[in-house]
């Protein structure tokens, strides 16, 4: 008998570098056929210019550009998360900097040209979530020195 | 329902990026059915600099037209194509006959909308003519005459580059500018004809005789504007060496390299690694001359066509590592040999007919405040974005930025009560009001779905993403 119900199971590792336990929420998920088969849900918060905290669970393998854009979150991506723009520029939380691969010169290119670069800034399109990044969190920052955060109210 | 809440009718001159951002965001961020923009766009064509002035081996920049396709499609956006706001040719030469404006007074424009955002961009080159001798010499070019040429700019379809001169190109200026002139003189023609690169450029490319490229600036490498994509582009380019700047110029700029902004680091890593190819090995090179400024093209004997370039020798003054150091002439002066050349020192704006006293040359744009026309009189309504409005420099995420700036400016005010509410009529009252006098085919967008299906369709007959109509008549041929 199947339902569409989805369990949430919440269950606590140890993280063996870090000695620090981490959460990971795990769907499992009863398909139609009768399967049960288990998507991992990565929980990212997104920092927007406001200093609002959104708490997102995606799927490992997105990218942080379209991760927000389903969430409406104020980043535009002008080249279509082709590594070609810097405006998918997010700032990452240092504890979790080094967790993703490191930039590729092409990305190192287009993060020359983000205004208000960091030392733990990237392209938020060429970010992809793996379980080690479980509980990322992101900064959205300021677009130019004018933009107000008033500008960025959703009305 | 009935709806007491103020309107607000927005016009937005200019079709590239600057225009469609701005359009954007305003649609976006209004309330619901409270906001129309209008877009005139003085071609048949939109999309601007995004069209004709990416290059064609960049396609993944021209994303951004998806969103632009997206704005097009809001009922309260009216693309007005074909129409040129402006009372009077601007003071440029068309270079063609391909080409013939719609003028309509900006006058005109000011009566039917609550606000005015003007993103036309720059439309030519900054004027050397008075310290440089020869431009008029068969084989100069400006750099953004050639741009248009290959991008299938009408204005720009009679240029006729004569790359066939000779094996030596200059091309004057550290921009991204130069670089793409660079780059496509350098690549293999062949890497190039899957693009939206027009056939007659194809053709003119394939009898390309250039060798050798020199890269010439008027500062140092600390000072120049290129980026480091275009520079990587160049070092792993198939076949094409880079020959380096000497050790004893680079050392004095080295020494200090912690000092130097991250952007510049980088770029010395890239000139210091060089080419892909061997030097020894490479057909065709590449090289960056710094601290020349150009005098004069020469001829050779008895003819007008270029075979050298003059340049005096210039020394930084001042802090060596410093973006807005400035150079003196040392007296010295440097030849190079020249078969074809390219002038790519920036461009021009230019003010509409009427908006003169709001016009600063010195900084090369339209006096504003975040976007908002300012210090001159009569200036309510008029907004800007883009290139008119922070000068003709910027990729097109900065373009965004600005353009959202606009946007936020133009909805405050309208918030404040200061535009809007004035019943205006838009497009239907420049219409009336044109009455007789417009005689010509304005261009709607689903016109210009037309022209884009048409010129995709041309494309794939000859293995291309695209084949551009370049003329304006050829262009509405496929609306009749």
């Amino acid at each position: 008998m199947c339902y569409a119900d989805v369990l949430t199971v919440i269950f606590t590792t140890r993280n063996l570098v870090k000695s620090m336990s981490s959460h990971i929420v795990a769907l499992i998920v009863c398909r139609p056929e009768g399967l049960m088969t288990c998507d991992l849900r990565i929980h990212v918060t997104f920092i927007t210019r406001e200093g609002d905290q959104v708490h997102i669970d995606a799927a490992e393998g997105d990218n942080l550009l379209d991760i927000a854009q389903a969430h409406d979150l104020d980043m535009e991506g002008a080249c279509g998360g082709s590594c070609a723009c810097s405006t998918c520029h997010v700032i990452v939380d240092p504890e979790f900097y080094d967790l993703i691969p490191e930039p590729d010169d092409d990305e190192n290119d287009m993060l020359d040209l983000a205004f208000g670069l960091t030392e733990t800034s990237r392209l938020g399109c060429q970010v992809k979530l793996t379980k080690e990044l479980d509980g990322l969190r992101v900064a959205l920052p300021q677009m130019t020195r004018n933009l107000q955060a008033k500008d960025f109210e959703k009305r | 329902m009935s709806n007491q809440r103020a309107k607000l009718r927005v016009a937005v001159v200019g079709s590239g990026p600057a225009g469609f951002y701005t359009a954007y965001r305003i649609l976006e961020k209004a309330p619901s059915g409270i906001v129309t923009v209008d877009m005139y766009e003085k071609l048949p064509v939109p999309y601007g600099l995004a069209r004709f002035g990416v290059a064609p081996d960049h396609p993944e920049v021209k994303n951004c037209e998806e969103k632009f396709e997206e704005v097009a499609q809001s009922p309260y956006f009216t693309f007005i194509g074909n129409t040129m706001v402006g009372a009077q040719p601007l003071a440029v030469p068309s270079h063609s006959q391909s080409f013939q404006p719609n003028h309509v007074p900006l006058s005109i424009l000011r009566q039917h909308y609550d606000a005015i955002v003007l993103s036309y961009g720059a439309d030519s080159d900054k004027d050397l003519s008075s310290s440089v001798k020869g431009l008029e010499l068969a084989g100069v070019y400006s750099a953004r005459a050639f741009v248009g040429w290959y991008n299938g700019h009408p204005e720009f379809q009679d240029l006729d580059p004569d790359v066939m001169a000779g094996e030596e190109a200059v091309v004057v200026g550290h921009g991204n500018v130069a670089l793409d002139v660079a780059r496509i003189l350098l690549t293999d023609v062949d890497a190039l004809r899957k693009t939206d690169i027009t056939e007659a450029a194809i053709a003119k490319l394939s009898e390309n005789k250039v060798k050798r490229v020199r890269i010439v600036g008027r500062r140092g490498p600390t000072q120049a504007s290129f980026t480091n994509k275009e520079v990587r582009e160049l070092m792993t380019l198939n076949g094409v060496g880079f020959i380096p700047p000497e050790a004893e110029f680079m050392s004095p700029f080295l020494e200090n390299g912690s000092k130097l902004g991250r952007p510049t680091k980088r770029l010395f890593q890239l000139l210091q690694r060089g080419s892909t190819a061997s030097v020894a090995d490479a057909i065709k090179h590449f090289s960056f001359d710094f601290l020349l400024s150009p005098t004069s093209f020469v001829p050779s004997e008895g003819s007008s066509h270029v075979a050298r370039a003059k340049f005096d020798v210039m020394q930084l003054q001042g802090d060596i590592l410093s973006k807005d150091t400035r150079v003196k002439s040392t007296g010295d002066f440097k030849e190079l040999p020249c078969n074809v050349g390219f002038m790519s020192v920036g461009y021009k704006t230019h003010p509409l007919a009427g908006l003169e006293d709001v016009y600063n040359d010195g900084a090369n744009h339209l006096n504003n405040e975040g976007g908002k026309v300012c210090a001159g009189i009569n200036v309510k309504g008029l907004y800007v974005a883009g290139w008119i409005k922070r000068g003709p420099a910027g990729v097109i995420a900065e373009t965004m930025y600005d353009s959202f700036e606009t946007a936020s400016v133009v909805l405050s005010d309208f918030e404040d009560g200061e535009i809007g509410g004035k019943s205006c009529d838009g497009w239907e009252g420049v219409k009336a009001e044109l009455g007789d006098k417009l005689d010509w085919k304005v261009v709607s967008w689903s016109d210009w779905q037309r022209i884009d299906k048409a010129e995709k369709e041309r494309g794939s007959k000859i293995g291309k993403e695209r084949e551009k109509f370049t003329n304006q008549k050829d262009m509405l041929a496929v609306l009749e």
